[in-house]
């Protein structure tokens, strides 16, 4: 009797531990398929992140456009790209305060402006990668406009954030 | 006492095939158990995979996409028309005038300029997207996002006539 009893002891363990096996193996695979939705949705945040950071860039005096005193939505003007670009290169490579102030607003970062119409262009704004890319190319559209000709061409800002 | 010798036999015979039967019984039990947690794991886990998430950060995007594409497109001026907007040419293509943009007509620039900017953007990215311009036959499709797709987000622009309003959509549509 006394054997009997043991071995229905080992039996009901032995359920036990492999229910309990199951669930924690269960409970693995969730916690995996957890965390890749996670990483998915805090890449997506940060994606967000530059969308309005690429708003906001629009609304720089250093680049907006503004006809009497109106800034215009998600419009950069040419000139000032082109002045801008050329300021924050100097300043990083002769390490002036310019650049120290555009790295506290932008840190590890890197902004290009490419014109699609009516010709292609390239504009380099800010160019200071780390080592890791943390975000995708996220495209923002933007007019640019020139004021030599009063017109506005098609443009798309790319920002890409680093570690 | 030989009878009572088989019936001693008998006995141990039954009580060996009925804990025979009854460790059975539980071994089908535990069978049962590990069955029905599997089973259970698996649909929780195929319920999961199939589900599609509602990714708000995804949609925004989309819609960021979308909402500024129409607007920056609008208000591009189109060097093959006399630098005239965008906006301006979707105005004559709808109110059917011909002679403004030299040879070609105001429908067929803004068409190529559209076709040009998209070109280069959107289909170049990827996205599936669809374009269309209510009042005139523009239309551009990409990775088959018809009228019927899910999940898409959708960007609008007011053109205003005098009288009545042009409007454009631009529908983003999930991957």
């Amino acid at each position: 009797m006394k054997k009997k009893a043991q071995i229905q002891m080992t039996e009901t363990i032995f359920v036990v531990f492999i229910i309990l096996i199951i669930i924690m193996l269960g409970f693995v695979v969730y916690s995996k398929y957890q965390q890749g939705v996670l990483e998915n949705i805090m890449k997506q945040r940060r994606n967000e992140e530059v969308i309005k950071t690429g708003q906001r860039l629009s609304s720089w005096p250093e680049l907006e456009c503004s006809v009497a005193g109106i800034t215009e939505f998600a419009c950069l003007d040419v000139a000032k790209i082109q002045v801008i670009s050329d300021f924050i290169n100097e300043s990083k490579h002769k390490s002036k305060y310019g650049f120290n102030y555009y790295y506290d607003l932008l840190k590890n970062s890197k902004i290009t402006v490419k014109q699609v119409y009516p010709f292609e262009e390239e504009w380099v704004l800010y160019d200071n990668p780390g080592i890791t890319q943390r975000t995708d190319r996220v495209p923002v559209p933007v007019n640019l406009y020139d004021p030599i000709t009063e017109t506005y061409g098609f443009g798309v800002l790319e920002l890409l954030i680093y570690e | 006492m030989n009878n009572n010798i088989d019936d001693m036999h008998n006995m141990n015979t039954k009580r060996k095939r009925m804990l025979r039967k009854k460790a059975q019984l539980e071994m089908i039990g535990l069978m049962m158990i590990v069955i029905i947690v599997i089973v259970g794991l698996l649909i929780f886990l195929v319920y999961k995979l199939t589900t599609p998430t509602q990714n708000v950060q995804k949609r925004y995007i989309d819609k960021e996409i979308a909402t500024n594409m129409l607007i920056t497109l609008t208000n591009t001026h189109v060097k093959e028309c006399h630098d005239r907007r965008l906006s301006e040419l979707i105005v004559d293509c709808v109110k059917s005038y011909s002679a403004m943009c030299g040879d070609q007509t105001p429908c067929e620039v803004a068409n190529k300029t559209i076709f040009t900017i998209l070109n280069n953007t959107l289909v170049e990215w990827d996205i599936s997207f669809n374009l269309s311009i209510k009042r005139t036959d523009i239309t551009f499709s990409n990775l088959g996002c018809g009228p019927h797709a899910k999940a898409k987000e959708r960007g609008f622009e007011i053109i205003p006539l005098n009288p009545g309003y042009v409007e454009m959509i631009l529908d983003i549509c999930g991957k």
